[in-house]
C-alpha cells in the first residue's frame, strides 16, 4: 500500500505529464516580461480543430447567406466575400495573437475593462436598432463592444484570480470582488438590453470564479439570496410588473410549444425547427436547403446552424457538435498543462466562452432552450466578433506555446 | 483521510478532493460541457430530425411548395351540324394572399389601403390611383375585411374574370409590386345560345363540374384530368431563382357531338315559349322531337327554363311571383326549390298521366293480338260502367257506333275501355311491358325516373280499362314518346340518345353511337294499321288532330288530355290537365316524330285539340321543309295555289297559334314574332289580300313591331329571281300584269320603289311584261 501511494507520487508529475523534450527554457529577462515569444510549438490539434471549425463554418455560412444575398444583395457572394476576407484577417490575427506572450497583455487587463465599460456605454448615444442599443457604428462596419467586454472581463479575472491565488477563499476579495466587476457590465448590458450577452458573461464569470478557487458555497449562498431578493422584489411590485410578466408568459409559449400560435415572435423557431426537421438523418444535401429561401429569419446570424441541420442532417449536424466538443477538450486540456495559474485561468475564460456560447446558439436554434439572440463561433456571420474571436483562440494557442507539460 | 479497507479512496471521495485543485474544476467543467452539453444537444437533434423529422418535413414542403392545379380544357358540346352549344373558355380567378402582406403592421396597412382604395404615398404624398377593389367592380371593405385573415393564403377576391380584366390586374401587380394578389387560371363555359336545349345541356358550377344534363352526365368525358404544376416558392411566395418544378399533365377533355338539332330545337323552343305564353301553362311544357327509325333526339325541351351561362337566375314571370315578399329562410328554400324545377328535365324526369296518347299503344296492342280488329265496331253512349262505376267519354253526349278507325279518331274513352277489356289483363300487362314502359328507356341523360304503374297481379277490370285510354298509371314523356313511336315505325322499340359522337382535342371521332333497336314489339302489318288510323286523326274532319293538317304533308297524330288524378292542394283533389299531343311525318313511311305536353295550362274546359296540337303544327309548319321533306301537294291543291289570292283575316287579339290555324286553313304562312300570349300587330293589315303561299307576320310583343325590310330591286329580274329576292327580304310579292305562262318575262315595276324601308311582311306588287315586247310600255 505504502508502495503503491509512493509510486502514485512519484509518478502523479513525471509519469503522467513531463517537461516537453528539446524545450528551450524561456529567456526571462529580469523582470521584464518579452513581448514576443517566437519559440515553443502551437497545440496542433486544438489549432487543426479550430481551423476545421471555421472551414465548415465558412462552407455552411456560404450556403445559408446564399440565398438571401441573392434576394436582398442581388449577389449570391456578397455576403460569403466579406465573411471570408475576415476570416483569413482572422486566421492572421490569430497566428499574430499566438506569438504575443500572453504574460504581456495582463498590463492591460484593468484598462481594457474599463475600455469596454466606456465602449459599451457608448451604445447608447447610437439609434436603436430593431429596439435595442447594442451597437456601434464605424461607418464602414459596425460592432458589438460586449464581444470586447467578454474578453476583458476573462483577461481582468484571469490576472486577479493569478494575483490573489491565495485569497480566493475570502469572501469579499474572492468572491464579492468579482461579483462587483461583473455586475459593472452587467449594469450597462442589460439596460440595452442585451440580456444573453449578459448571461453568457455571468456564465463565463462564475466559472471562472469557481475553477479560480472562489468557495462554492458562498456563491451558492449569494445565488440563493439573489433568488429570495428577485422573489421579495416580484412580489412587492407585482403590479408594476405585471406587464413584464405577461411579456414573460407569452415568450414562454413560443418557446413550450410554438406551433400553438401564429405569432411573429415564434416565426423564427418555428421556421427553425422545420428546418431542422426537414434535414433527417442525411439532410438535403450541401446546398439545397429551402428554407433559407426567406423562409427563416436571420439565416446567417444566429440561425446558420439550423440550415447545416437541414442541409447535412442529423450526421452533419452531430458531427459539427462533436468537432466543438473536441475543441473544448482540448481547450480544457491546454488549459491544465498552462505554465502558470493567469495561463491556465485566461484559457479556461477564452474556452468556457466559445463552449458555453456555441451550446447556448444550438439550444437555442432547436428550441431547447428560449429564443435569445447568440451567434454561433466560427459560423454566423459577423466580421468583428470573427476577428475578436480568433485573436481569444490565438491566445489559447500562446498558451499552449508555453505549456509545460506534454502528453506522452 | 480515511481510506477504504482495500486501501482505495472511494470515488465520490476522490472526485470530491480532486475538485480542490483547479485541474480537476476544470476535468468537471470539461466533462460537463463537452459530454453532458454535447449529448444533450445530440439527443434533442436526434428528437427533431429522426423522431419527430417526418412531421416538419410535412410542414415544411406545405408552405414551401405552390401546388397549382391546371385545369384540363373542359370538352365543347356540338349540335348534330357541328353548331357550338357550349363551349369553355380561358378567364382567371383573383386570389388575395393575406399572409403575404408586410410583416409590419404599417407597412400592410399601406398596402390594403393600396389595394381597397387606391390611396398610395410616393414621395411622401398621398396620391389615389385605380384600386384593385375598382378594377375588378369590388367593394374596398371586401378587400379590408380579408387582410384582416393575416394567415390566409388563399381569399378569392374574384371569380373569372375575363382577358381584358387580367391585363388591368396583370398592369396593376407589376406598376405597384404588388406581392399578395395572384392570378389563378380557370375556366369559364359559355354556351352561346343562352336558353337553348338548357335543360338537354345542364350547366357547369363553379367548381368546373358538371351539374344536369348532358354536363353532368358526360362529365368524365368533357372535363378530361386535371394537371399538376408543383414548384418551390421561398418565403415571400416569389419563385425560388432556381427552377424547381414538376408538371405533371393533365388531359383535356373530349369533346361532344349531340344529335339535336339546333335549328329543329330552336323552332320547338319557341313555340313552346309561345304556348306556356299563351295558354299560361303553370307546370311548365316538355316537347321532344325524335328520329323514330333510331333514336336520335333531334330536340328535347322544357318550358320555361334557364340560361346557363347565368344559371341560378330566375326568369320564369310565375316563379319570381311566388318569390316576391319572401325573406330570410323561406325564400332560400322557395329559391332553392325553384331552381331545382327550372334546372330539372321534365322529359326524362316527371312521370305523367298520358292520356288519349296511350291510346296508340292500346290499339297497337288490341291489333297485335287480334282481341280487336280493324273491322270491329265500338258503341259509345257517352260513358261505359266499369266495375259498377260510371266512366264518363270526354263527349258526354257520346259518340255513338264507331269503327275502330274512329274510336281513335275521337278518342273515345269507353270504346277503348272496351277495347283494353277485349285485350285482357294479361295482354295489356304484356304489351305495356313489351312497350318498354316498365323500364327506364335508357336514354343517355341523368336523372330519368321511372314509371307508376298497375303490376299484372293488381291489375283489375277498373284499372285496366283507365289503363286502356291512358289514366291511372304515369309514365315519363320520354317513354310515351318511344312507345309510340314503336306503334308507327314498323314496330321497333328504339332506344333514344342524344349522343352522337365523341371528339377529341382535334376533333376526331373517339367514339360513336350507333341506334339501338331493342325489339320489335309488335308486326310491321300491325304498325301500317296504327299508322293509317292515326292518320285519320289528322286528315278526318272529325280527327281530333286536324288542327295540325299542313298543306303538303301527310301526318298522323293522337291527341292526349291526362287527367292528373294525384294532384292535392292543401288535402283537396284538384283535377288538372296535361294536354298533349303526339304528331309523326310522313304519314306512310314515318321519319319524325313530336311529342308537344302542357302541363296544367289554363284552359277551361278546352281540348287538346284546340291547344296542344295547333303547338305543334306550328313546329311542324317550320321544321318539315327544314327537314328536308318536300311538300307534296295534289292536284287540287296545286290548283288552288296557283288560283291566287284570299283575304287576309283580322287576328290582333287572338292567340298566335289559333291564328296560326286560320291563316293555315286560308293556305297563307305565318312568322310569328315574339313571345307574348297574344297578337299586337299583323302585316299584312286586315282585309288585304295575299297570293296563297304568302306569309302573314304576327307580332306578339309590341316592342318587336318595328322590325323592318329594305325593298329590294327586282326590276328587270325574271319572275323566280325576284320571287326570291323578295321573300328573302320578308316581304310578301304580288304578281300583276301579264300572266306567266311563257316565261321569258321581267319585272318592268315595283311598288313600293327599291330602297324603300317597310314592315316586314308588307306586299311588294311587281308588274311583268313580255322581253320580246317592242314597246316597254309602264303599266301604271
Amino acid at each position: 500500500m505504502q508502495q503503491n501511494s509512493r509510486t502514485r507520487q512519484m509518478k502523479a508529475p513525471a509519469g503522467r505529464l513531463r517537461p516537453r523534450q528539446g524545450r528551450k527554457p524561456i529567456k526571462q529577462q529580469g523582470n521584464v516580461t518579452p513581448i514576443f515569444i517566437i519559440g515553443g510549438r502551437f497545440d496542433m490539434p486544438f489549432l487543426i480543430l479550430v481551423l476545421s471549425l471555421l472551414g465548415i463554418g465558412l462552407i455552411v455560412l456560404f450556403s445559408a447567406s446564399h440565398a438571401s444575398a441573392y434576394y436582398y444583395e442581388g449577389n449570391s457572394y456578397y455576403y460569403i466575400w466579406r465573411q471570408l476576407a475576415f476570416a483569413i484577417a482572422g486566421v492572421v490575427f490569430m497566428l499574430a495573437a499566438s506569438f504575443v506572450n500572453y504574460h504581456f497583455i495582463r498590463h492591460f487587463a484593468r484598462f481594457l475593462y474599463l475600455l469596454s465599460l466606456v465602449l459599451m456605454a457608448a451604445c447608447y448615444l447610437f439609434d436603436p436598432y430593431q429596439g435595442a442599443r447594442r451597437w456601434i457604428y464605424l461607418g464602414f462596419t459596425n460592432f458589438q463592444p460586449s464581444e470586447i467586454a467578454k474578453f476583458a472581463l476573462i483577461l481582468l479575472y484571469a490576472h486577479l484570480i493569478d494575483k490573489y491565488k491565495d485569497k480566493m477563499g475570502d469572501f469579499k476579495i474572492g468572491t464579492m470582488w468579482f461579483i462587483c466587476l461583473y455586475l459593472g457590465i452587467a449594469a450597462i448590458l442589460l439596460p440595452q438590453p442585451h440580456l444573453s450577452a449578459t448571461i453568457l458573461i455571468g456564465i463565463i464569470a462564475v466559472t471562472m470564479m469557481l475553477v479560480g478557487g472562489s468557495r462554492f458555497r458562498y456563491l451558492f449562498f449569494l445565488g440563493m439570496g439573489a433568488f429570495v431578493f428577485g422573489l421579495i422584489v416580484l412580489v412587492v411590485f407585482q403590479d408594476f410588473l405585471a406587464e413584464y410578466f405577461s411579456h414573460v408568459v407569452v415568450r414562454l409559449t413560443y418557446w413550450l410549444d410554438p406551433f400553438s400560435t401564429n405569432d411573429p415572435g415564434s416565426y423564427q423557431t418555428r421556421q427553425s425547427l422545420l428546418a431542422i426537421g426537414s434535414g433527417g438523418l442525411w439532410g438535403v444535401g450541401l446546398g439545397d436547403s429551402r428554407q433559407k429561401h426567406m423562409y427563416l429569419p436571420e439565416v446567417r446570424n444566429d440561425f446558420v446552424f439550423a440550415i447545416a441541420c437541414e442541409e447535412l442532417g442529423f450526421i452533419g449536424a452531430t458531427a459539427i457538435i462533436v468537432l466543438f466538443a473536441m475543441m473544448v477538450w482540448r481547450g480544457y486540456t491546454i488549459a491544465m498543462r498552462a505554465r502558470d495559474r493567469f495561463g491556465t485561468m485566461l484559457v479556461v475564460g477564452i474556452i468556457t466562452q466559445v463552449g458555453v456560447q456555441a451550446f447556448l446558439n444550438i439550444a437555442v436554434v432547436t428550441n431547447l432552450v428560449p429564443n435569445t439572440g447568440i451567434s454561433l463561433p466560427f459560423f454566423s456571420y459577423g466580421g468583428t466578433a470573427l476577428l475578436i474571436m480568433m485573436a481569444e483562440i490565438g491566445v489559447v494557442l500562446g498558451v499552449s506555446r508555453q505549456s509545460r507539460y506534454e502528453k506522452e | 483521510m480515511a481510506k477504504a479497507p482495500n486501501g482505495k479512496i472511494p470515488l465520490l471521495k476522490k472526485i470530491i478532493r480532486s475538485m480542490r485543485r483547479p485541474q480537476g474544476k476544470i476535468r468537471l467543467l470539461a466533462l460537463l460541457l463537452c459530454i453532458v452539453c454535447s449529448w444533450l444537444l445530440c439527443a434533442n437533434l436526434f428528437k427533431i430530425q429522426i423522431v419527430e423529422g417526418e412531421k416538419y418535413q410535412t410542414m415544411a414542403i406545405t408552405q414551401q411548395l405552390k401546388d397549382i392545379e391546371i385545369a384540363p380544357h373542359r370538352g365543347s358540346i356540338y349540335d348534330r351540324n357541328m353548331k357550338t352549344l357550349a363551349q369553355s373558355a380561358t378567364v382567371w380567378n383573383v386570389i388575395f394572399e393575406p399572409g403575404n402582406l408586410s410583416s409590419d403592421d404599417e407597412t400592410a396597412a399601406a398596402q390594403v389601403d393600396l389595394l381597397a382604395y387606391g390611396r398610395k404615398k410616393v414621395d411622401g404624398k398621398m396620391t389615389t390611383v385605380t384600386s384593385l377593389a375598382e378594377i375588378l367592380d369590388i367593394e374596398p371593405e371586401t378587400v379590408v375585411e380579408k387582410a384582416k385573415k393575416v394567415n390566409s393564403y388563399y381569399e378569392v377576391l374574384k371569380k373569372k374574370i375575363d382577358k381584358e380584366k387580367y391585363n388591368e390586374v396583370t398592369e396593376f401587380i407589376k406598376t405597384h409590386k404588388i406581392k399578395c394578389i395572384s392570378l389563378v387560371e380557370t375556366t369559364k363555359r359559355y354556351y352561346p345560345y343562352n336558353n337553348l336545349a338548357s335543360t338537354v345541356l345542364g350547366f357547369v358550377n363553379d367548381m368546373n363540374q358538371g351539374a344536369y344534363g348532358i354536363e353532368s352526365y358526360y362529365n368524365k368525358v368533357l372535363s378530361g384530368s386535371e394537371g399538376r404544376l408543383v414548384s418551390a416558392r421561398n418565403g415571400t411566395s416569389g419563385d425560388m431563382p432556381f427552377q424547381y418544378q414538376k408538371l405533371y399533365e393533365g388531359e383535356n377533355g373530349n369533346s361532344i357531338v349531340l344529335t339535336i338539332d339546333e335549328t329543329i330545337q330552336h323552332f320547338l323552343e319557341k313555340h313552346m315559349e309561345i304556348a306556356v305564353a299563351e295558354h299560361s301553362v303553370h307546370k311548365r311544357a316538355i316537347g321532344i322531337v325524335m328520329n323514330v327509325n333510331t333514336g336520335e333526339i333531334l330536340a328535347m325541351a322544357t318550358k320555361p327554363d334557364f340560361n346557363p351561362n347565368s344559371p341560378f337566375e330566375i326568369t320564369d314571370p310565375e316563379a319570381l311571383e311566388r318569390l316576391s315578399g319572401l325573406t330570410g329562410d323561406e325564400y332560400k328554400e322557395q329559391l332553392n326549390y325553384e331552381q331545382n324545377q327550372m334546372w330539372r328535365n321534365k322529359v326524362v324526369s316527371d312521370p305523367y298521366e298520358p292520356g288519349s296518347v296511350f291510346k296508340l299503344v292500346t290499339a297497337a296492342a288490341a291489333l297485335d293480338t287480334g282481341t280487336s280488329t280493324e273491322h270491329s265496331g265500338f258503341f259509345c253512349p257517352g260513358y261505359q260502367i266499369v266495375a259498377g262505376r260510371r266512366i264518363h267519354c270526354w263527349k258526354h253526349a257520346g259518340h255513338g257506333q264507331q269503327t275502330f278507325a274512329q274510336a281513335v279518331m275521337h278518342s273515345c274513352n269507353p270504346a277503348f275501355m272496351q277495347i283494353g277489356q277485349n285485350l285482357g289483363v294479361s295482354n295489356f300487362s304484356k304489351y305495356f311491358d313489351a312497350f318498354g314502359l316498365t323500364d327506364i328507356t335508357g336514354i343517355d341523360l341523368p336523372g330519368e325516373a321511372g314509371s307508376l304503374y298497375h303490376t299484372e297481379e293488381k291489375m283489375g277490370i277498373a284499372e285496366l280499362s283507365s289503363s286502356a285510354f291512358g289514366q291511372t298509371f304515369k309514365i315519363t314523356p320520354i317513354q310515351m314518346m318511344t312507345a309510340a313511336a314503336a306503334t308507327i315505325n314498323g314496330g321497333y322499340l328504339v332506344q333514344p340518345y342524344v349522343v352522337k359522337q365523341i371528339l377529341d382535342e382535334d376533333k376526331n371521332i373517339v367514339e360513336s353511337y350507333e341506334p339501338v333497336v331493342k325489339r320489335q314489339v309488335i308486326s310491321a302489318e300491325t304498325s301500317a294499321l296504327v299508322r293509317e288510323m292515326a292518320e285519320q286523326v289528322v286528315s278526318e274532319d272529325e280527327g281530333s288532330g286536324r288542327n295540325s293538317r299542313i298543306a303538303g304533308y301527310r301526318i298522323g297524330g293522337k291527341t292526349g288530355t291526362g287527367e292528373k288524378l294525384d294532384n292535392y292542394v292543401n288535402g283537396e283533389q284538384v283535377i288538372e290537365y296535361v294536354l298533349s299531343f303526339f304528331a309523326f311525318a310522313p304519314a306512310d313511311d314515318p321519319e319524325f316524330a313530336i311529342l308537344i305536353a302542357l302541363d296544367e295550362p289554363e284552359v277551361g274546359d278546352a281540348q287538346s285539340s284546340t291547344i296542344a296540337v295547333p303547338v305543334v303544327a306550328a313546329v311542324l309548319e317550320d321544321i318539315l321543309p327544314y327537314l328536308g321533306l318536300e311538300p307534296e301537294y295534289t292536284k287540287e291543291q296545286l290548283e288552288e295555289i296557283e288560283e291566287g289570292e284570299v283575304v287576309v283575316p283580322k287576328l290582333v287579339g287572338e292567340k298566335p297559334h289559333e291564328a296560326q290555324i286560320q291563316l293555315r286553313n286560308r293556305g297563307l304562312n305565318t312568322e310569328i314574332i315574339g313571345k307574348g300570349p297574344e297578337i299586337v300587330k299583323q302585316i299584312p293589315e286586315d282585309k288585304s289580300k295575299l297570293p296563297i303561299g304568302g306569309t302573314v307576320i304576327l307580332y306578339t310583343d309590341e316592342s318587336e313591331a318595328n322590325t323592318t325590310a329594305t325593298v329590294p330591286n327586282v326590276i328587270g329580274k325574271s319572275a323566280s329571281e325576284a320571287n326570291k329576292l323578295i321573300v328573302n327580304a320578308g316581304l310578301n310579292i304580288k304578281i300583276v300584269g301579264s300572266d306567266l305562262e311563257g316565261a321569258q318575262t321581267v319585272v318592268v315595276s315595283q311598288d313600293p320603289l327599291p330602297n324603300t324601308t317597310v314592315d316586314i311582311g308588307s306586299v311588294v306588287t311587281v308588274d311583268f311584261v313580255q322581253r320580246t315586247q317592242e314597246e316597254q310600255s309602264e303599266t301604271p
